[in-house]
């Protein structure tokens, strides 16, 4: 029943791939935007910055102008935003002041100076959220074509690709990667360049309005800049302790919570607590460690340009008063009140970009890993395809046609001509291995006929299923050719070959959608009526009209409110759908009980008429009936020949069939 | 809900109130700096006062440097509160959890018991730390900020009883209009993730059918959807930015054009000026800010929902008031009368039993054969009380379950579950469930007699090999040998066996058997299974069919009168019995 399939050759390359700040990544499910404070998160760093965002860019770059256009408004905001500030100045040392001095000057230069800075503040938030919309146009399109190539290279890699990297690992480049890149583009990168003009602003208007005291800024920007490098380096060491704990707790409550059946069971509930507590215990010590941390960061720094503001309000005050009473700038620096007020709310700013950037450094560098890993996978080979052969449709004189809908049947298109499609499969002499020096098939051959019925039985790991996987072209032969109608499989269009077969596997894998839509995944210009017919052929018409909405009733993922047995019966009815000459059934009806299984077998023998049949399985009711039975161990065939032939011999078939020789 | 929520805080409560003053004072030390930067420039520069000055700097640093001080401590508490509060609801939680039975694991069903586990105290935590920090911070700079503004110039600072309003005004309404969308975005980028992975799982069916372009148009559609809904809301929520800056520049102006008349005509001095334009920044920032962190909450409020709802739940199961359990032994008599069953959440009209009712004597051996879906698991599972009958009762020796303690009745009672599951640790580690006490000598018995020895020998560390999450290092046929030396090991009065041999061979499986007639000669053995080869020697077979008892008795009487019995016989027999 379990059986595991011999299909999975890259088992021991699994768990390779999982790094360990991973752990996080697969609880964050919907919750977006979760933050380490301090802006620690995740430190895994991209291996080719520069290259990544430049493959970055071509994705928001459709239209250079616009970009151009974006920059251009960002820097519009962030200048008028710095030049706002300036105008503390001309409005007390020129409009205001004068006024004490002199009140017949009124006020009309303050409301004169007042309307332009209206003017200019209106033009920044104009700026500012043209700014604001187009950028957030650009990364929704900018994602929306990373996500949409990413899933398009991923319907084009071979089955291989799939199972070296496992569902989870390909799964996280759609969450945690796109996620991760889409926040950077929305928010992290705006951020950051506006941070930096600010930055350049700020310090410019500073150095202008009086480079002595700027001098005193440094030199606090310098003690900033090495207790937070200080500080960040312990806070990264301590993030990486509690993610690991974080992970452990997590992975315990995984792990006991799905197996809590067993639990009960065995009256384990208070050894899993007191082993819970002292995980639980572990990651609470560490968090709080790293929590504080990083938490600190902001109170020191903001302290102290704090004690950075004394100091300057001092000197400056200095430098103000030296300024009125001798009337003569020091150091060539003129320093008003006003000049003074301006240069302190400047002091207060200075240092947020700083901050900010090294906030959002990690953010970004996590987003240019992610867009690294999406892009490792969009860079990776392909399924290649070097088949010529496609398959046309043809009348009833076997002569080509343009038209799918009034074909009478189908033809290989070959440099010589048109070769009739029956289904004729050869196999000669093939080996195989997936891993190099560890053969799974060794000189295989097998002919079926036209309409044969070929069956493969042997134990879990024989190499049953590989047999199949090469016929469809999963895999390639290493040795030895497969020939389909005596062409060589490699020489015919991969998607023109699988619409020649059709294949029934044991996992039943059903889509959302309704039950129509699943039947006619099979063939999809399939008519509501062929859907229906093929359902009654797979005997799954009695127990869909027994839903609640019949052929209409709405399935979810892989159909988990239908039982097992139900949801093969639709695989089944999906295949009959599809008229393809071969048909591969593996282990189609394990996990079918043998009643239920009974009551298909019509269903299953109409589907089978006529055409070339592979069957692998366990049961041997279901290959009795077979033209030829291959028996198969360790990659070899060691007995070959119908029930009748393979029983009269008294070998392992009929070992296997008189119950003497097990299965496992 | 919050109420309830807080009391995780527990001893963590001098944290939780000290962070916040700190806090507060952190901010204080903050704003004074201006209001003192505005007395320096006002009295000792206007009034050439250089000893003020330095006084007045003097000030300044101090208080700067407590604000260090009181920073640090400030972000340590609340660390310490945020924390202490998860460890605390999770260790809740997790206990909770295992309290419930398993119609409530089915009910809430595990994936979502160990989101709430994880993710959504996660998420708690971080409120937590939000409520300790930001939720005291915002409204305590803005009221300081506030406070000195008003001492400074009180007609002044009317303007922002005008400004404040119109500010959370324009926020609030922004987040209203946008917070909806935010929500239908979410959900459809959660179903664009749930059809990649529906994508990945069928990739084989995808690529036989070769419906690659198919699947790309379909996952196409979802995703510009999702763009379409995404540019919607953040279209909606971009007017943010610009909205706010407007309110804050109009005050701004505000404050220029009052003020500047006002140290005109000598009613305030030009200092004062300075520090209320520092002020407008951090009074309507942190006004922002609130509303933001207002915001945040309303998601914390949906994982606190689910949260308290594990917590609030009532067992579906309650132990037994009555007795208290003692060292009583169980013979193993079991008894079904009249018994009805339904899955408590199942939405399915009929019973999944229906008026099942049958002896067991103790220390008989009892198999019990249907098709999938016809009851058997759910009627194995009626007597360790994992579920309670709907109607009808189960004896077991003569005593209702329910009247039982649970931990007494389980401790005598062996379960091989058909979805049988090892956990990370060694072989030793997992057999060792069964008697913590036992050592290798007996674990050793326990897997010879599971047909486990054999292949437990053949690893190089033995017992100590590693077993990983889910045991998925080893193969189907020897994790159930494993899980049923592991039930063995309990010495159980009762041992059920649902269809836990599936993946081992019949030989092996039939030695099994014989060890159950051997050595087990006095427990009731209880087995549930496919195949007639593995029922045929049984003291009693239960044919179960549609929910109900078609018939009872031995191999050969079945075979003489029940055609259900024949059927399956006869299904098989083809077969040569080769696997079910």
């Amino acid at each position: 029943m379990a059986e595991k399939k011999d299909t999975a050759p890259a088992v021991d390359t699994k768990g390779k791939t999982e790094e360990e700040d991973d752990e996080e990544g697969s609880y964050k499910g919907s919750m977006r935007g979760q933050r380490g404070p301090g802006g620690a998160k995740d430190f895994r760093k991209p291996k080719d910055t520069r290259g990544t965002i430049r493959r970055l860019l071509t994705y928001v770059v459709h239209n250079k102008l616009l970009l151009v256009f974006v920059l251009l408004m960002m820097l519009v905001a962030s200048i008028v935003d710095l030049r706002a500030g300036y105008y503390l100045k001309p409005l007390i040392d020129d409009c205001i002041i004068p006024v004490i001095k002199d009140p017949s000057i009124g006020w009309s230069p303050l409301a004169h100076q007042l309307l332009k800075l209206l003017g200019l503040y209106i033009f920044g938030a104009a700026a500012s959220y043209g700014q604001g919309l187009l950028m957030s146009f650009l990364s929704q399109r900018a994602i929306n074509k990373l996500r949409g190539d990413l899933f398009d290279k991923l319907q084009e890699m071979p089955i291989s690709y799939y199972d070296a990297n496992g569902n989870g690992e390909i799964m996280s480049r759609f969450t945690n990667d796109a996620d991760n890149v889409q926040m950077a583009m929305e928010q992290t990168v705006t951020m950051m360049i506006s941070s930096v003009i600010n930055f350049v602003g700020t310090v410019a208007l500073m150095i202008y309005l009086n480079w002595i005291l700027f001098l005193i800024v440094v030199a606090f920007m310098v003690v900033d800049y090495i207790i937070v490098r200080k500080i960040s380096k312990r806070s990264k060491i301590l993030y990486k302790a509690q993610q690991r704990n974080l992970g452990r707790v997590n992975a315990y409550v995984e792990e006991m919570v799905e197996g809590i059946k067993v639990v009960k069971a065995f009256n384990y509930e208070e050894e899993i607590k007191s082993e819970f507590t002292g995980k639980d215990r572990a990651y609470r010590d560490a968090a709080m460690d790293a929590t504080y941390v990083g938490m600190i960061i902001m109170p020191v720094l903001n302290q102290v340009m704090g004690i950075c503001y004394a100091v300057t309000a001092v000197i400056g005050g200095l430098f103000v008063i030296s300024t009125i009473s001798t009337g003569a700038a020091v150091g060539g620096v003129v320093f008003t009140v006003g000049s003074l007020g301006t240069y302190l709310n400047y002091t207060k700013r200075v240092a947020m970009p700083i901050n900010q950037v090294s906030q959002q450094m990690v953010t970004l560098l996590s987003a240019v890993a992610g867009a690294e890993r999406i892009f490792a996978v969009m860079d990776s080979q392909p399924e290649v395809d070097e088949g010529k052969v496609t398959m046309v449709p043809v009348d009833e004189n076997g002569r080509e046609m343009d038209s799918w809908l009034t074909n009478k049947g189908e033809a290989w298109k070959t440099e010589n001509g048109l070769v009739p499609l029956k289904g004729h499969v050869q196999i000669q002499d093939i080996s195989f291995h997936y891993v190099e020096g560890k053969p799974v098939l060794k000189h295989v051959s097998v002919e079926a006929l036209p309409g044969q019925k070929i069956a493969f039985v042997g134990s879990t790991g024989a190499g049953k299923t590989t047999i199949t996987n090469l016929i469809n072209r999963f895999y390639d032969v290493q040795e030895g050719r497969i020939l389909y109608d005596g062409i060589d499989v490699k020489d015919i269009k991969k998607d023109d070959l699988r619409r020649s077969l059709v294949v029934i596997l044991q996992d039943t894998h059903l889509f959302s959608g309704t039950i129509m839509e699943n039947i006619r995944y099979g063939r999809l210009n399939a008519t509501d009526e062929e859907c229906i017919q093929a359902a009654k052929r797979a005997n799954a018409y009695n127990f869909i009209m027994s839903l609640p909405d019949g052929f209409d009733t709405y399935i979810t993922g892989d159909g988990g409110s239908l039982s097992q047995g139900q949801r093969q019966l639709l695989n089944i009815a999906r295949a009959a759908v599809a008229k393809p000459p071969v048909l591969i059934m593996d282990e189609a009806t394990s996990s079918i009980d043998t009643r239920t299984e009974k009551e298909i077998e019509k269903g299953m023998d109409g589907l089978m008429h006529g055409k070339t049949v592979f069957v692998i399985a366990h049961r041997l009711s279901t290959v009795r009936n077979s033209d030829k039975i291959c028996v198969i161990e360790a990659g070899e065939i060691i007995e070959f020949g119908s029930h009748r032939e393979l029983l009269a011999k008294g070998g392992r078939y009929y070992e296997l069939y008189t119950g003497q020789h097990m299965l496992e | 809900m919050f109420k309830q929520l807080m009391g995780y805080i527990g001893e963590y409560k001098k944290y939780f109130i000290l962070a916040p003053v700190l806090v507060v004072g952190e901010s204080v030390a903050e704003l004074i700096l201006p209001y003192l930067m505005g007395l320096l420039v006002g009295n000792g520069v206007g009034g050439n006062n250089i000893p003020y000055m330095y006084r007045i700097g003097a000030i300044m640093i101090v208080v700067a440097a407590l604000g260090i001080v009181d920073g640090i401590y400030a972000a340590k508490f609340s660390a310490k509160a945020s924390q202490g509060f998860g460890y605390n609801l999770r260790e809740a939680l997790f206990r909770k959890v295992q309290t419930f039975s398993f119609a409530d694991v089915d009910k809430f069903s595990t994936a979502s018991l160990v989101t709430r586990c994880t993710t959504d105290v996660k998420q708690l935590q971080q409120t937590a730390m939000e409520l300790t920090r930001v939720l005291i911070r915002a409204p305590s700079l803005l009221f300081v900020s506030l406070f000195f503004c008003f001492r400074m110039n009180f007609r002044l600072s009317i303007t922002f009883l005008v400004a404040i309003p119109t500010l959370l005004a324009v926020v609030l309404i922004i987040v209203h209009f946008t917070t909806y969308l935010f929500e239908v975005m979410q959900t459809k980028i959660d179903n664009l993730n749930a059809s990649v992975q529906e994508n990945l799982i069928a990739i084989r069916v995808v690529k036989s059918f070769v419906r690659m372009t198919h699947e790309k148009l379909k996952f196409k559609k979802a995703n510009d959807d999702l763009m379409k809904t995404s540019i919607m809301a953040t279209i909606r929520l971009s007017i943010m930015q610009p909205a706010t800056m407007m309110v804050l520049y109009g005050t701004t102006l505000a404050i220029y054009w009052f003020g500047g008349h006002m140290v005109g005509n000598g009613s305030m001095q030009d200092g004062q000026l300075l520090s209320f334009v520092t002020y407008v920044n951090q009074i309507l920032m942190s006004v922002m800010m609130f509303s933001m962190v207002l915001m945040g909450l309303t998601r914390a409020r949906a994982c606190g929902r689910r949260v308290t709802e594990v917590l609030n739940h009532e067992p579906d199961i309650r132990d037994s008031e009555t007795d208290e359990g003692d060292e009583t032994p169980i013979r193993g008599e079991i008894v079904f009368d009249h018994v009805a069953f339904k899955y408590p959440q199942s939405d399915r009209k009929g019973m999944v039993l229906q008026d099942v009712s049958f002896k067991i004597p103790a220390g008989s051996f009892v198999a019990i054969v249907g098709a999938t879906g016809e009851g058997k698991t759910s009627l194995v599972n009626l007597i360790p009380r994992f579920y309670d009958a709907t109607s009808g009762a189960v004896y077991v020796d003569g005593k209702n379950v329910k009247d039982y303690n649970l931990r007494h009745l389980r401790k005598h009672i062996g379960m091989v579950l058909q979805n049988n599951v090892l956990f990370t640790g060694t072989i030793r580690s997992n057999l060792q469930w069964g008697n913590p006490q036992a050592d290798d000598e007996e674990l050793l018995a326990a897997t010879k007699d599971s047909q486990a020895y054999e292949f437990i020998s053949r690893f190089p560390e033995g017992l100590d090999t590693q077993i990983d999450q889910g045991g998925v290092n080893v193969s189907g046929g020897q994790k159930q040998r494993l899980c049923i030396a592991r039930a063995m090991l309990k010495k159980p009065s009762i041992l059920i066996l649902d269809d836990s041999t599936s993946a081992v061979d019949s030989a092996t499986e039939g030695k099994i058997r014989e060890t159950f007639y051997n050595k087990y000669k006095d427990t009731t053995v209880l087995l549930v299974a496919q195949r007639i080869s593995s029922v045929q020697y049984a003291d009693q077979i239960i044919v179960l069919e549609h929910g109900t008892i078609e018939d009872m008795g031995s191999h050969d009487e079945l075979m003489a009168r029940c055609r259900v019995y024949q059927e399956i016989y006869a299904s098989q027999q083809e077969g040569g019995g080769l696997d079910g």
